[in-house]
């Protein structure tokens, strides 16, 4: 299908839902509201209640059904909308940071939920973005870690992973020390730094060429200040994957508006 | 999903759309003070200045049936034309633009919302104010009276889905024209005086505006003793331009969407950088 050419079409087979929505209105109850999205999709108002209600209970808003949307939470309101997004039954569903705000019980049931709902429905796809790397690696079977617009590094979590096995990847704590940035960065033995500031450390990720590099920076830091709270030695995870691709730490580009 | 017919997603969109206005109108009861209550002051005043002046009795009529379709105009441009412009800020319009219905769809469900809540006010206003006033109507001609007050429904809120699109293209600003057009409206339009009363160029320059005919024509109809003297233009003439302003409204209302939509996906955003 022609996205470009049949924009109609298309819509009949997608779905979204973004973080942070408030979308609705607030005179309308839970089903109301979402009887009424039914039949922006052609849905048959019986179907669409029947729906509604096994969908509802499956995202344990069961008993709120006919509360009226003004009255919901955050969390309520976003399991609301996670259910007009599944509503229909899509086959590609759009998921813009759909975690965004929630707190970790209702970010946990969500992503459970969208695991099920893949898991029962092998045809289907999610085509998810988010800043929270560790939902990407919870909820794709691909990732593509996108920078200023441009796709750096497309594969499995795990593929993508496995590639820096080869690299020493540490997490420093270090009080005394605003920035770590003079004394590490531009090190030949330094592949990728990043740091982020707390009240009163600072958080130090670095990926070496090799373990033995580690003895030179920490003297390096030590020289500059920094007192030493911490040190991890880490298996890869995501965002080590995107440090190392995109050559900055991942609350850098949010600030510069990259994404993944 | 495919075997849905665009015309089934069509009216159940209309339905759709048109519910929590419908459902609103029982759950809000504000409106009552506000739509009903504060609308009947301002026609009260009217009618003590034409009784002060010794007007003919006919003159509270004009006031009372002004004071009833004032209401239209009020849902048209707070509820119809701010309305896309609202539905972005609450994240309604990237839904609306997802879904596979029409544009048109949403926004026919809004205006047959509209005009269901608007129509339980403007009923309102007119029992209340004949009861009060002791207004007599004569129905000269029903077929054409409902002629009338239809094509005029269809052609105002045409207009305030062509509003609704424009707002939406040029965002917070235009929006504010709904403040700006609300009084002098209600003045060119004729809303509290037959608007001959204002010469045939500011009469027929206020004829854009659907409210201005159809008022003037129902007036005919409902006090013909009156607007022989007074009418701008024959009913039967008024609702023959009524008629071509409403298909004119909805192509351009349809054509302005069109025009969004493109420059959105051109773009790759709902809204203009800056609003």
């Amino acid at each position: 299908m022609d996205v470009a050419a049949d924009p109609k079409g298309v819509r009949r087979h997608i779905g979204m839902v973004s973080g942070g929505e408030t979308s609705g209105y607030g005179l309308l109850t839970i089903e109301e509201n979402l009887w009424m999205f039914s039949q922006f999709y052609g849905m048959d108002t019986r179907a669409a209640k029947a729906r509604i209600k096994e969908l509802l209970v499956v995202v344990g808003l069961s008993d709120r059904s006919r509360t009226r949307i003004y009255h919901l939470s955050t969390g309520m309101r976003q399991k609301m909308n996670f259910v007009r997004g599944f509503l229909t039954d899509p086959e590609i569903l759009f998921l813009d940071e759909p975690t965004l705000g929630l707190d970790v019980q209702t970010a946990r049931t969500l992503r459970g939920f969208v695991s099920n709902w893949l898991a029962e429905r092998r045809d289907r796809t999610i085509l998810l973005t988010t800043h929270a790397m560790h939902e990407a690696d919870e909820l794709c079977g691909r990732v593509a870690i996108i920078d200023k617009g441009r796709i750096l590094a497309c594969d499995a979590p795990a593929v993508l992973k496995r590639g820096l096995q080869s690299e020493a990847i540490f997490r420093l704590r270090i009080a005394d020390l605003a920035d770590a940035h003079a004394a590490v960065a531009g090190r030949a033995d330094v592949s990728r730094f990043a740091q982020t500031a707390h009240d009163e450390h600072i958080e130090v990720d670095l990926i070496l060429s090799s373990d033995a590099a580690l003895t030179d920076v920490l003297s390096s830091l030590q020289a500059a200040g920094g007192r030493l709270l911490s040190l991890e030695k880490r298996e890869p995870t995501l965002e080590d994957v995107f440090l190392h691709v995109v050559g900055h730490g991942f609350e850098d580009a949010q600030r510069e508006g990259g994404g993944t | 999903m495919r075997s849905r017919s665009a015309w089934t997603i069509f009216w159940r969109t209309v339905l759709g759309r048109a519910y929590p206005r419908i459902i609103g109108a029982q759950r809000e009861k504000s409106w009552v003070f506000f739509e009903i209550f504060l609308p009947l002051l301002q026609v009260t005043a009217y009618v003590y200045i034409y009784r002060a002046i010794e007007a003919p009795p006919e003159f509270i009529g004009f006031v009372v049936l002004g004071g009833a379709m004032s209401a239209y105009w009020l849902n048209v441009l707070w509820s119809m034309a701010s309305q896309l412009y609202w539905e972005k800020e609450t994240g309604n319009l990237e839904l609306y633009i997802v879904a596979p219905t029409s544009r048109m769809a949403i926004l026919l469900g809004m205006a047959l919302g509209g005009m269901f809540a608007t129509t339980l006010r403007a009923i309102a206003v007119i029992t209340i104010g004949m009861l009060l006033f002791h207004v007599s109507m004569t129905v000269r001609n029903v077929p054409v009276l409902l002629g009338v007050f239809l094509t005029t429904l269809v052609a105002l809120y045409g207009l305030g889905m062509l509003l609704s699109s424009l707002f939406l293209l040029f965002g917070r600003e235009a929006w504010h024209l709904s403040n700006l057009l609300q009084e002098p409206v209600s003045l060119v339009s004729g809303f509290y005086f037959p608007v001959r009363a204002l010469g045939q160029v500011v009469a027929a320059a206020a004829s854009i505006l659907p409210i201005t005919l159809g008022l003037d024509a129902m007036r005919q109809l409902l006090f013909p003793a009156m607007l022989g003297d007074l009418r701008f233009l024959p009913a039967e003439v008024e609702l023959g331009i009524l008629a071509g302003l409403a298909v004119l409204f909805l192509i351009l209302a349809r054509r302005a969407l069109a025009y969004f939509e493109t420059l959105a996906r051109r773009e790759g955003r709902l809204s203009i950088r800056g609003q």
